[in-house]
């Protein structure tokens, strides 16, 4: 009797811990793409969107230098361009990974439409120093100081952990040139950090 | 991933820049600006509610199998039901118009019948006054029994029971009586 009490309450237990893990499993993001692709789904389109908007968002207002409505801008198409060619989307890298470069591809348009972007092989100008009354700046700012070209390859690399082959591949260029740009963005980041003159030698 | 990343990065400046967000929210109005933006290029079904606002029906979550299938049982039940009463309509307008055909084919054979009778008696007044030889007279007095017999066999089918057309047929039945040449016909027109 005790037994079979026991077994019910095992059996009931179980049970509630599985209906839990069933309840907090995410929908995947190619589930969500597979709705938005089969039938328009909406709220499948808000869930994914709200899943990697904030992370797409942060790092396009930093390689933008930033500028907020410009980033908003960005990308809004880049969602447009991401679900008008998800049915092509192989699956083969993550949604955010793709995402990302459709964002950086944007990105890399609008600043070479305005003459803010030049190719990272002559990308060797140096970014203004800030003014000598303010000894240090934050790092945030010092980023978006940086040549768009230095500051794209350190933000990929240095922020959003890209290997320099993968950083090669997307910008189309070469991994020396990747290693070279991030290496003159650093120096150009600690400049802008530590200006001469100033007291202090480390970044805050 | 860590290739080089800290091959040339001060521990301060390492940990500097892992401290910086990674994420920022750009605000509700870029969500909603890009689903209208989708919804315009139709990659996206109209109907869902903006965020803060009730669902519609439309943006609903996925129905359960059952109510599926009542749906489906509810909508054959409708179209049947429609079919049915269709047929039942129908076949009382066809009733109505088939009876509207007979009755009206009654009264336009009636008219006929008495056009008929009116020509019929028309020619013989017409005979009567044209005919001068005997032979011809005889020839026409013929005819016209033979017509007004005729017309006493078909008035004896609409009523049997008519004493005048019973009292002409039995003339014509004496008639025959007397001439063995109309024998055959009169005994027929008694069996009838």
């Amino acid at each position: 009797m005790r037994e079979a009490r026991e077994q019910t309450f095992f059996r009931l237990a179980t049970l509630n811990i599985e209906m839990r893990a069933q309840a907090v499993v995410p929908t995947s993001d190619q589930d969500l793409a597979g709705r938005i692709v089969g039938s328009g789904d909406e709220s499948a389109f808000r869930e994914l969107y709200r899943r990697h908007t904030p992370r797409l968002y942060q790092f396009v207002l930093r390689v933008m230098g930033g500028d907020e409505l410009e980033a908003e801008d960005v990308v809004q198409e880049a969602w447009i361009r991401a679900t008008r060619n998800l049915s092509a989307f192989r699956w083969e890298s993550r949604f955010g990974t793709w995402l990302t470069g459709i964002g950086l591809n944007l990105c890399r348009n609008r600043l070479r439409t305005s003459g803010r972007w030049t190719d990272l092989a002559e990308d060797a100008a140096g970014p203004a120093l800030p003014d000598s009354r303010e000894a240090r700046i934050d790092l945030e700012r010092a980023i978006a100081m940086l040549a768009p070209g230095h500051r794209t390859v350190l933000i990929l690399h240095d922020i959003e952990g890209f290997k320099h082959a993968e950083i090669a591949e997307t910008l189309g260029v070469s991994e020396g040139t990747s290693k070279s740009q991030l290496f003159s963005a650093r120096r150009a980041m600690r400049r802008l950090l530590n200006p001469p003159g100033s007291a202090l030698g480390e970044v805050r | 991933m860590t290739e080089t990343r800290n091959e040339d990065l001060s521990r301060a400046e390492r940990e500097a820049l892992d401290a910086l967000p990674r994420e920022a929210n750009p605000g509700e109005l870029l969500e909603e600006r890009t689903v209208k933006a989708l919804r315009e290029e139709g990659l996206l079904a109209a109907g869902a509610a903006p965020v803060g606002q009730a669902p519609s029906r439309e943006a609903a979550v996925p129905r359960p199998w059952w109510q599926l299938v009542a749906a489906i049982a509810a909508s054959i039940a409708l179209f049947a039901g429609g079919v049915s009463v269709g047929q039942v309509l129908g076949a009382r307008q066809t009733a109505d118009a088939f009876q509207t055909v007979f009755e009206d084919g009654d009264a336009l054979l009636a008219a006929q019948v008495q056009r008929t009778g009116s020509d019929y008696v028309a020619a013989l007044a017409a005979l009567a006054e044209t005919s001068g030889a005997v032979a011809d007279s005889s020839q026409a007095l013929e005819v016209a029994l033979t017509a007004l017999w005729a017309a006493a066999n078909e008035i004896v089918r609409l009523a049997p029971d008519d004493v005048l057309t019973a009292r002409i047929l039995q003339g014509f039945e004496a008639q025959a009586r007397e001439s063995s040449d109309y024998g055959a016909e009169s005994q027929l027109l008694v069996e009838f």
